[in-house]
């Protein structure tokens, strides 16, 4: 009664503010369950607190739930004893003193949301007790420093999503002895911490040597002042049980956790065992559950899809937005208006984007609709991009009658010298349309767009697809080394790109998707050891279209010791010419493969085309089925498949020659047709590995 | 006459609860109410008739339309016995453990009983299952197991127990009262188990075998014995008298068709095949022979998937144009095997592979 007096005298006369505690009341307007912080009537006494009072929580759980919709300042922000307090929305909270917790026997706990930046100018003050402090989405916390105010004082940062603890130096003055057993800061998703002022042995002697536990989930991630002791400290504090990753203090650097010396910034490493890839074709394409096929593109569909990967338990969502030639986002690389412009005048006047290039010009951006899908559903974004496409390549490129708008861009029409000719002996015709590489400007062309969507997205990983199509250089015009030197410089300047469009303190995953088989590198200028050396985390070995049960991978794992390498599967084992005949993937094959991808110490596995199982258009190779999208949780269940009992090995040995798809001559080669003419034998050999 | 029988077990249950005593009391199962995926919630006291939930000293009783039978468990639940009426079918899924500390009754009379269990149900009978003549069905699917004692209280007692995938049925003992066994039949499929360490092989014989018991061992399917001796020649006998069918047939061979771990008791079936199939029809005048190894294969009339397939699948083998070869349960090693295929100089056409394969259990 008598602060509300207070508040109304000094209003009433106009006198110069001095600080008051406000307290927030939450029983006037709000939305969805949280009250306005900006409706007065949401405070004690009807008013807002100003710049030099202390807003404070002190009611109710239901009462305690705030809503920013703007940047606030106010002098400090508390909270009593026992109290639950949330906030949510979008705002900066700028308290230029103190955030204070008032605990005794009985447990704070304060939820930031959304995306709600909080930002102490002095310190947090912790009393005795306990509190929790949970962070989510993208909301962060940036005090100026901690304090442990009284004897036993004990705390838990829970940070999820992508939050933010911006940045975390040692306690003040000596307080840490103060420091209640049981504290901790727990790091899940691809939450971040920033300690740049802290080394790893000076975060063991102001944290954990008083009882505090970090715990580094999922591919969350520190950010450490850079030492060269840090390495080993970091692994010293693991084996010591003061840093956890992934729930286990048995981690190796490099395959559980990475540690950049160059950055400072130390990230448990990729827990993800399903990468789910979606080039979103199939959503127009394939006739499902929420789409019929010849109907529009709309949000709900895409929404669909990634629902479909996200339930069947994917840990990635691989995103493949177009074919690498006209951005299916708004661009300025290229503007979708511009190149309309352009195709109409070069080739037909009545041309029009279709699909979701026609989505995209419309105003709607399915990236984004993806990516806020995945981010509700748990589940990481990420983009592959394909770096040399040749799908619907041919003749008819640039005939007036059928060049496509959604692969024609005018760089590839004016730079036809860059393609790869003349063919080379024994590669498929469509190799003709690929570009060689050894001309800066074609790869520029890749960066530019590279870096847009890095810029634009807030993804957790970006792919490179070299699988689409796999020629970039000329075997007899190029010499392996400097093929190589090519490739690793890209990808070098990926990782860049990468770094540098990286909110601070985190750090997102760099995957390339190469051939299987060792032998076909060398004319793409790959290098696994000088790619990883490079900056990429994930190889995804890919057979192309169809999966095999043997491959490579085994010796690409022993090159890439501290990589995570994953193998591909799809939804076919084999397919003839013209998909007459399709086998698809069944359980056993699946599983089989499953378990020998764990055994050979692969980090998991990818699904590639798996909506194929379903009803694609102009095709007639059913009958179709809905894609067993539970399969997904099995192949993350390293256990499950070690008992599999149902052992299924298999050649996929594909009839007359061309190779099924003449885009991946080489890695048919593998796959080579056997026909046996009478008194002929065929081998076959077989890698088994029993259960 | 259902309301008059719902409103007599209304009332016992009343009356009990007024008395304030524990006696065990029938309480049915009639799944009206909540339920998941068609089964009806066990721990629903809609789904029970005078809206109880058969307590730990209570018998439960399936003994409605078939329809009406299907329980499922959320949560762990505990009765004194679980009865299923003459002629019932009764159905358990979920992933709890169903404690039943007396017994599981089987009323069977000229009406076959049967009891299917699903998923992760595990049945712990704390006495013993008990069949009453006439013909009961018993069939554990997905994970689950049945731990239970056996015996046989009238004559007549026909049944089969048919176990799938990875279901298991434990504690198979010596049963009482063998003599009342009618026709019995264990048929254990995929990678499903019995577990009987506690008898030899000679034991499962004299107890179980002898009195008219046949035991079916399909696919990966086990049983465990206890260790003996004589357990390797002991199968052969009765496989060879029809006691111990092995993948249908009695002139399985150890280490060909099974095999028999001396150590651990183990006795597997084994399932073992190689596929090739050829992209167009393979004539009658062309013979394919195959070898692993250098083993000459034993030609196999199944050309088709031996595992199912939950999706529909094109390109399944036919007589016309795949060939098949059994696979000897030691032929295949870790590590590299060499498959060669020989078209006969006989033969008049180019035979193209389209697919080659090796499938085992």
């Amino acid at each position: 009664m008598l602060k509300l007096l207070s508040v109304f005298l000094f209003s009433l006369l106009g006198a110069e503010l001095e600080a008051v505690t406000v307290d927030f009341k939450g029983d006037s307007t709000s939305t969805n369950g949280y009250y306005y912080w900006n409706d007065a009537d949401n405070w004690q006494g009807g008013i807002l607190p100003g710049t030099a009072d202390a807003a404070r929580f002190r009611y109710t759980d239901a009462e305690n739930k705030a809503f920013l919709t703007g940047d606030v300042n106010i002098s400090s922000l508390n909270m009593t004893a026992g109290v639950h307090a949330q906030i949510a929305g979008t705002g900066i909270i700028t308290a230029s003193s103190y955030m204070g917790f008032i605990g005794n026997t009985e447990t704070n706990t304060w939820d930031v949301r959304d995306s709600v930046t909080i930002i102490i100018d002095n310190r947090i003050r912790f009393r005795a007790g306990t509190t929790e402090i949970n962070l989510y989405d993208d909301a962060s916390l940036n005090p100026n420093g901690i304090s442990f105010d009284e004897v036993g004082s004990g705390f838990v940062f829970s940070l999820n999503g992508h939050a933010g603890f911006d940045y975390l130096t040692a306690p003040n003055a000596g307080s840490g002895t103060n420091i209640a057993s049981g504290s901790r800061f727990e790091l899940n998703d691809s939450s971040a911490l920033l300690a740049t002022s802290l080394t790893v042995q000076e975060l063991r002697e102001n944290w954990m040597e008083h009882g505090v536990a970090f715990y580094l989930n999922d591919a969350a991630s520190i950010a450490l002042q850079t030492d060269s002791g840090n390495a080993t400290n970091i692994e010293a504090c693991i084996a010591a049980g003061l840093l956890v990753i992934n729930g286990s203090t048995n981690v190796t650097d490099g395959v559980d956790y990475v540690y950049d010396s160059a950055t400072g910034i130390l990230q448990a490493y990729p827990p993800y065992k399903v990468l789910f890839y979606s080039d979103t074709t199939h959503i127009l394409t394939c006739d499902s559950p929420y789409h019929d096929i010849g109907d529009d593109l709309t949000s709900d569909k895409i929404v669909a899809a990634v629902d479909e990967a996200a339930d069947g338990g994917a840990d990635v969502f691989m995103l493949q937005p177009g074919l690498g030639w006209v951005p299916w986002w708004e661009s300025q690389v290229l503007s979708l208006s511009n190149h309309l412009a352009w195709f109409r005048t070069t080739f037909r006047a009545n041309a029009n984007y279709i699909g979701f290039p026609k989505f995209v010009y419309e105003g709607q951006d399915f990236i984004q609709i993806a990516i806020d899908e995945c981010r509700a559903k748990d589940v990481c974004p990420f983009i592959s991009f394909r770096l040399n496409d040749t799908n619907n390549r041919g003749d008819g490129t640039f005939d007036p009658a059928t060049a496509r708008i959604d692969n024609t861009p005018q760089i590839y029409y004016d730079n036809t010298n860059f393609f790869l000719r003349p063919k080379h002996p024994g590669w498929p015709t469509k190799t003709e349309w690929n570009w060689d590489w050894t001309y800066e400007a074609a790869r520029q062309y890749k960066l530019d767009q590279i870096e847009e969507l890095c810029n634009l997205y807030d993804i957790d990983g970006f792919e490179l697809d070299f699988m689409r199509g796999p020629y970039y250089f000329l075997p007899n015009s190029t010499t392996s080394s400097q093929r190589v030197e090519i490739i690793t410089a890209f990808v070098g300047e990926v990782r860049q790109i990468l770094d540098d469009s990286t909110p601070p303190g985190k750090k997102r995953w760099l995957g390339v998707r190469i051939p299987c088989f060792i032998d076909t590198h060398d004319h793409m200028g790959i290098d696994v050891e000088e790619l990883a050396a490079a900056g990429v985390q994930m190889f995804e070995l890919s057979t192309s279209y169809v999966f095999a049960s043997e491959t490579d991978s085994k010796q690409i794992k022993q090159l890439l010791p501290n990589s995570a390498v994953y193998y591909e599967l799809t939804y076919t084992s084999y397919s003839s010419p013209g998909n007459v005949h399709t086998r698809r993937g069944t359980e056993s094959q699946f599983y089989t493969i499953g378990r020998d991808v764990y055994r050979e110490g692969l980090q998991g596995v990818t699904l590639f085309n798996f909506h194929y199982y379903r009803d694609h258009a102009a095709r007639n190779d059913g009958p179709y089925s809905e894609p067993p999208f539970y399969i997904m949780e099995k192949l993350k269940d390293p256990e499950f498949l070690s008992s599999w009992q149902q052992q299924t090995y298999f050649k996929s040995v594909t009839a007359p020659d061309p190779w099924r798809d003449p885009d991946f001559l080489e890695i048919g080669t593998h796959l080579h047709p056997r026909v046996l003419e009478p008194g002929d034998t065929a081998t076959f050999t077989f890698d088994v590995s029993r259960p | 006459m259902k309301n008059k029988i719902a409103w007599l077990g209304m009332a016992g249950l009343l009356t009990v609860n007024a008395l304030g005593l524990q006696a065990a009391v029938i309480v049915d199962f009639k799944g009206t109410a909540s339920s998941v995926n068609g089964f009806y919630s066990w721990s629903d006291t809609n789904n029970w008739v005078g809206g109880v939930l058969p307590a730990t000293t209570d018998n439960a009783r399936f003994r409605y339309a078939d329809s009406e039978n299907k329980a499922y468990l959320e949560e762990d639940a505990q009765v004194s016995s679980l009865n299923l009426n003459a002629g019932i079918h009764a159905e358990l899924a979920g992933k709890a453990i169903i404690e039943i500390d007396s017994y599981l009754n089987f009323t069977a009379t000229t009406a076959t009983n049967r009891l299917a269990v699903h998923d992760n149900i595990i049945m712990e009978v704390g006495n013993r299952m008990r069949f009453k003549g006439g013909r009961t069905e018993i069939n554990l699917y997905d994970d689950s197991i049945l731990d239970t004692q056996v015996s046989f209280d009238e004559a007549g007692s026909e049944f089969v127990v048919n176990l799938y995938d990875n279901a298991s049925y434990t504690k198979l003992i010596s049963p009482l009262s063998a003599g009342n066994i009618s026709n019995g039949h264990f048929v254990l499929n995929e990678c499903s188990s019995v577990i009987a360490n506690m008898l030899t092989a000679q034991e499962l014989y004299d107890h179980w075998m002898v009195y008219g018991t046949t035991f079916h061992l399909n696919d990966g399917a086990s049983i465990i014995f206890q260790t003996s001796a004589s357990n390797p020649s002991d199968i052969e006998a009765y496989i060879a008298a029809g006691y111990l069918k092995i993948n249908g047939s009695s002139n399985a061979v150890s280490n060909v068709d099974y095999t028999y771990d001396a150590v651990s008791g183990v006795l597997k079936a084994y399932s073992g095949r190689l596929h090739f199939q050829a992209l167009d029809e393979i004539a009658p005048n062309t013979v394919l022979t195959a070898k692993l190894n250098g083993v000459t294969l034993e030609p196999s009339p199944d050309v088709g998937e031996i595992f199912e397939s939950n999706q529909p699948q094109q390109m399944v083998g036919t007589s016309t144009n795949t060939r098949a070869w059994k696979i000897p349960a030691t032929l295949l090693t870790d590590g590299s095997n060499t498959v060669t295929v020989t078209s006969s100089s006989s033969s008049t056409q180019d035979v193209t592979a389209a697919w080659v394969d090796i499938m085992t259990y």
